[in-house]
C-alpha cells in the first residue's frame, strides 16, 4: 500500500470524517411503497393504484414527495400519520398536498416533535391517500429507511 | 314493600315500558322485504352460503356468523344497500358476484329476516337503503337456531352427484402389508405417512432427479380430481400404488407408473364447506385409513377399497381435515369444527387399528377439573371452543412420544371469547403425548392467550445434532421455534419475517410479550396484525434435507386489521367471531410469497427468495438435492436446496396445492403434485390483494412429472 506523503491531507480528512458523523443528523432519507389500504373483497376494485413516497429529515422537518398512478377515482387528500408501530395504523399528524386526480403527486412539510422522530425512526410513521371511492384510504405507504423495525 | 318503594318501582316500570316499547316500535319499521322472499333467500342460502356460514348461519373458520349478536355488531349501523352490495360483489367465495341481482336481494332478504326482521308488502332489491338495525334485532329465529335442512347440492365448485360407497371394483395385485418397521424405516421409493417419515421431514432420499438434470422433467401422467371442498391432499405411495385422497371424502387407488384407477370408494358425504378436505391418509397392514370431514374414521381394505369399519370421532358438526397417523397398531385423530360453543370440546383420540374400538382421547381443550383447566377464566366446558389439531402428528420411536401441534382458542380474539389474559390451554401449544395412553408428557405453550388467529398448529419436525434432539416448528406469526423434544424446554426462537405483534420474544424462556393494544383490546375495534392468519406459515408444509441440515419454509407476507364481535355465549353460539380487512405487509413491495431456507443447529438463514404470489404447497425436497414447490399463480417450481436458485418451472391448470412427494417404480423417480382450490386464509388473502392473478373455477388434478425414459 503507498504511504501517503502529503500531510496537508489530513486536516481534510479529520473534515470530511466529521462531515460523515454530522450527516445523519443533518437528513435522513426514508421512503415507502404506496399500497392499497386495508380492504376486503367487496371494495378491492375501489383502492387499486401504485405509487411511491420519499420523505427526507431535516433537523425537525419532514419534507414529503411522492407520486402515485392508476387509482379507480381521484385522489382527494393526503396524510401524514403515526402508529404505534410500523404496520398498525393511528391518527394524522399532517395534512399533505395531493393532485385530485387518479394519477398525480403528493407533497408537503410537517413539523415533528420528539415522539414523532422516535416513531419515524422505528418505521411507525405512514402516508395514507383518500380517494373518492377510498375516503378510509385508498393507498398506505410506511416510512422504511432501510432496516425492518419491529413491534 | 313500603308505599314509596311501590311508586318507586312501578315508575321504573312505566319508564322501562315506554322506552322499550318505543325501541320495538322502532325495530318494527315496515318491512322492507317481500315474505316469499324470505323461502327464496333461504333456498339461495343454503345452495351457496351455508357451506361455510353454515346451516345455523353461526360462521365458521374465517366466514363470520350472519345471525345474532356479532352480526348486529357487524352490520347493525350499515344499510340493507351496503349488505346487498358486499354480497353481490365478494360472494359466494370463488364464484363471486355472479349470481342473479334477485337471488342477492333474496338472500339479503333471509339474512334480515334471520336476524329478527319482519317482512311487508314490498319487494327487496339492490337499492332498498334502510339501517339494518332499524329492522332487525338479531332475534334469531327458532328453526334457525336448531339448523336449516342441509342442501342436496351446495358450495361453490359442487361435487358431482354421484353414489356413495365402493363405486370402482378392483383389487390392487401383489399388495404387501405395511408393517411396523416399513413405517419406521420407509423404503427409499414409498411415501407411506403425511410427511413421509414419523419425524415429520417431507424428504424423499431419491436422487435421480438431481439439479443438473431436474430441467428435463416431463409429464408423465394427470388425474382429474373431484370438484368441490377444499383440496390440500397428500398422495400415499406404497410398493408402486397411490391412495389418493379426493374432497368428498373419496379415496382412490392407482397405478402410480400409469395412472390407471384401481378401486374407488365415495364414502361421502359430499363437499358442501369450502373448507372440506382430507389433507391424508394412512397405510397400515392391510388397511387404509381415512378421517372423513364429516368426523368419522374409516378403515378401507387397501387391496380392494371395500370399507372394513368405521366409527365416530365426534358428533356433528365436527369434522377432521389434518389426517391421520399410525403407531404401535394404533390410528391416532384430531379434530377440526370445534369453533362452535358445544358439549364436546376438542380432542385427539386412538382407536385400535384392527377393530377401530376407542382406545384413548385427550382433550385438547384443558377442561375444568383437570391439569391446566383453570386457565380459561372461569368459563365453563361449554364455552370452551377452539383448539383444534388439524394436522397429523409426529413421533419419536426412541422416546416413544407423539407431537402434536393445538390450534388457536376460539372466538379467535381474546375480548370476544372473554378469556382477557388468561392463558387457555392447551391452544397454541406443542403436545409431547406418549402414544400408547394417551397421557400427556410435557407440554409447551408458544403463544400464551392468543388473540389474532395466528396459530401454532402445523408440523412439528424432528431433528437430531449429535445428542441434541430438538423439535422445530413455526405458526401463522412467522416464529421459528426450537424445543428439546425429550421435555419441551425451550432452545431458540427466529423471527422469519416481518412482524410487529409482538414486542418482545424472550431469548431464555420463549415467552412472548404482545403489543399493548393487543393484550387490551376490546370488541368492535379494529386491531392490526402482521402476518394475519394466512400465516407467516400456514399450513403448506416445510420440508427437513438432512443432508444439507436445511429446514426449507414457505411464507406469506400480508397483514389484517381484525375486529372481535361479541359473541352470543350459548350453545351454538361462539365462531371465529371477527371481520377482517387485508393489506400488504409495509415494506416487501407486494410479494406475498417468499421461501426461506434455515440452518437448524444454529438457526441461521442460509437463503430465501421472495416472489408476487404466495406459496400453496408444502416443500418437497430430495436426495437429489431439489426442492419442489408450487404457488397461487400455477407455477410448479424446482429450486437447488442449496441455494435457492431456481432450476426449473412450469405452469399448471389452477392453483398448486397440496402436498407434493415423490416415489419411484421399478427404479424410476416420480415427482406427483396436485392442483387445487378451497380453503381458508391462504386462499382468501391472495384473492383479494391479488386481482391480476386470474384463475378458473375448476381444475383440482394430480400431475405426475419424472425425466424422460432412457433410450
Amino acid at each position: 500500500m503507498p504511504r501517503i506523503r502529503d500531510r496537508s491531507i489530513f486536516p481534510a480528512a479529520i473534515c470530511l470524517i466529521f462531515a460523515f458523523a454530522a450527516a445523519p443528523a443533518a437528513a435522513q432519507e426514508y421512503q415507502g411503497d404506496l399500497d392499497p389500504a386495508p380492504h376486503d373483497f367487496s371494495n378491492r376494485d375501489d383502492v387499486v393504484g401504485a405509487g411511491m413516497v420519499s420523505a427526507t429529515l431535516s433537523g425537525t422537518t419532514l419534507t414529503i414527495t411522492g407520486n402515485f398512478t392508476g387509482l379507480s377515482s381521484p385522489a382527494t387528500s393526503a396524510h401524514l400519520k403515526m402508529g404505534m408501530a410500523m404496520g398498525v395504523p393511528g391518527a394524522t399528524i399532517g395534512e399533505l398536498n395531493a393532485t385530485h386526480a387518479a394519477k398525480g403527486e403528493i407533497s408537503g412539510s410537517v413539523k415533528l416533535n420528539s415522539a414523532q422522530i422516535a416513531a419515524l425512526r422505528k418505521g411507525a410513521l405512514y402516508i395514507q391517500l383518500d380517494s373518492a371511492k377510498g375516503t378510509d384510504g385508498n393507498s398506505w405507504a410506511w416510512l422504511e429507511n432501510g432496516e425492518r423495525p419491529r413491534a | 314493600m313500603t308505599p314509596m318503594r311501590f311508586f318507586a318501582t312501578s315508575v321504573a316500570a312505566l319508564f322501562l315500558f315506554l322506552v322499550l316499547g318505543r325501541a320495538q316500535g322502532q325495530q318494527r319499521n315496515p318491512g322492507v322485504f317481500a315474505p316469499e322472499q324470505i323461502n327464496v333467500g333461504q333456498r339461495e342460502y343454503l345452495e351457496n352460503c351455508a357451506g361455510c356460514h353454515g346451516n345455523t348461519l353461526a360462521g365458521a373458520n374465517d366466514s363470520p356468523a350472519l345471525a345474532g349478536t356479532g352480526f348486529m355488531q357487524s352490520w347493525g349501523n350499515r344499510s340493507t344497500k351496503a349488505l346487498y352490495q358486499f354480497i353481490s360483489t365478494s360472494m359466494p367465495v370463488g364464484n363471486e358476484g355472479n349470481l342473479s341481482a334477485g337471488a342477492y336481494a333474496d338472500i339479503t332478504a333471509f339474512l334480515l329476516s334471520a336476524n329478527g326482521a319482519t317482512p311487508g308488502d314490498r319487494v327487496l332489491t339492490g337499492e332498498t337503503d334502510v339501517r339494518i338495525a332499524s329492522v332487525a334485532n338479531g332475534q334469531v329465529p327458532t328453526d334457525i337456531q336448531k339448523g336449516l335442512e342441509p342442501a342436496r347440492e351446495a358450495a361453490r365448485r359442487p361435487a358431482p352427484a354421484s353414489r356413495h360407497g365402493l363405486t370402482v371394483a378392483g383389487t390392487v395385485p401383489n399388495y404387501v402389508p405395511v408393517s411396523d418397521q416399513m413405517l419406521l424405516h420407509p423404503a427409499d421409493g414409498d411415501w407411506l405417512m403425511y410427511r413421509r417419515n414419523y419425524q415429520g421431514w417431507s424428504y424423499s432420499p431419491l436422487a435421480e432427479i438431481k439439479a443438473g438434470n431436474v430441467g428435463g422433467l416431463q409429464l408423465k401422467w394427470s388425474w382429474a380430481m373431484n370438484e368441490g371442498g377444499a383440496s390440500e391432499v397428500t398422495p400415499i405411495v406404497h410398493d408402486g400404488v397411490m391412495f389418493l385422497s379426493n374432497t368428498s371424502n373419496t379415496v382412490q387407488a392407482l397405478n402410480a407408473r400409469t395412472g390407471e384407477l384401481i378401486w374407488e370408494n365415495r364414502i361421502g358425504p359430499d363437499a358442501t364447506v369450502a373448507y372440506s378436505g382430507t389433507r391424508s391418509l394412512a397405510l397400515y397392514q392391510d388397511k387404509v385409513y381415512v378421517a372423513t370431514t364429516d368426523a368419522k374414521l374409516y378403515a378401507l381394505d387397501a387391496r380392494t377399497g371395500k370399507a372394513v369399519w368405521h366409527v365416530e370421532i365426534a358428533p356433528p358438526p365436527k369434522g377432521e381435515t389434518g389426517g391421520v397417523m399410525v403407531i404401535h397398531g394404533k390410528v391416532l385423530v384430531g379434530m377440526m369444527g370445534c369453533d362452535n360453543y358445544s358439549t364436546v370440546n376438542c380432542h385427539i383420540s386412538a382407536y385400535d387399528a384392527e377393530t377401530g374400538k376407542q382406545d384413548w382421547i385427550f382433550y385438547t381443550t384443558a377442561r375444568q377439573g383437570t391439569p391446566g383447566g383453570d386457565t380459561w377464566n372461569g368459563l365453563p366446558d361449554t364455552q370452551r371452543a377452539g383448539t383444534d389439531t388439524w394436522i397429523a402428528g409426529t413421533y419419536d420411536p426412541d422416546l416413544n412420544t407423539t407431537y402434536w401441534g393445538v390450534a388457536q382458542a376460539k372466538p379467535w380474539m381474546r375480548a370476544s371469547r372473554k378469556t382477557y389474559g388468561a392463558s387457555v390451554l392447551y391452544s397454541n401449544a406443542t403436545l409431547a403425548l406418549d402414544p400408547d395412553t394417551g397421557k400427556l408428557k410435557w407440554y409447551y405453550q408458544h403463544i400464551q392467550g392468543e388473540s389474532l388467529d395466528l396459530d401454532e398448529v402445523f408440523e412439528r419436525v424432528l431433528i437430531d445434532h449429535g445428542t441434541e434432539k430438538s423439535l422445530m416448528t413455526i405458526g401463522k406469526d412467522g416464529v421459528l421455534w426450537k424445543l428439546d423434544r425429550a421435555n419441551g424446554k425451550f432452545l431458540g426462537a427466529k423471527e422469519t419475517l416481518f412482524q410487529n405483534v409482538f414486542n418482545k420474544i424472550d431469548p431464555k424462556t420463549g415467552e412472548v410479550t404482545y403489543r399493548p393494544d393487543i393484550v387490551n383490546q376490546k370488541t368492535n375495534e379494529w386491531v392490526a396484525s402482521c402476518p394475519g392468519p394466512e400465516g407467516g406459515h400456514d399450513w403448506q408444509a416445510t420440508s427437513y434435507n438432512q443432508p444439507a441440515d436445511l429446514l426449507i419454509i414457505p411464507l406469506s407476507q400480508s397483514c389484517v386489521l381484525m375486529k372481535g364481535h361479541d359473541v352470543d355465549m350459548k350453545l351454538g353460539g361462539g365462531g371465529t367471531a371477527a371481520s377482517e380487512l387485508f393489506y400488504f405487509m409495509p415494506g416487501t413491495h407486494r410479494n406475498m410469497g417468499k421461501l426461506v431456507a434455515y440452518n437448524t443447529k444454529d438457526m441461521t438463514e442460509a437463503w430465501s427468495f421472495q416472489q408476487h404470489a404466495p406459496f400453496l404447497t408444502a416443500v418437497l425436497s430430495t436426495g437429489g438435492g431439489v426442492a419442489f414447490i408450487g404457488d397461487f399463480d400455477r407455477v410448479f417450481k424446482a429450486v437447488d436446496v442449496r441455494s435457492g436458485k431456481i432450476l426449473w418451472r412450469t405452469r399448471l391448470g389452477n392453483t398448486v396445492q397440496g402436498y407434493p412427494v415423490s416415489f419411484s417404480v421399478d427404479g424410476k423417480q416420480y415427482i406427483a403434485v396436485t392442483t387445487g382450490l378451497g380453503g381458508g386464509s391462504p386462499e382468501q388473502k391472495p384473492t383479494t390483494l391479488l386481482p391480476e392473478v386470474h384463475r378458473s373455477g375448476t381444475g383440482q388434478q394430480l400431475y405426475v412429472f419424472a425425466l424422460p425414459d432412457a433410450g
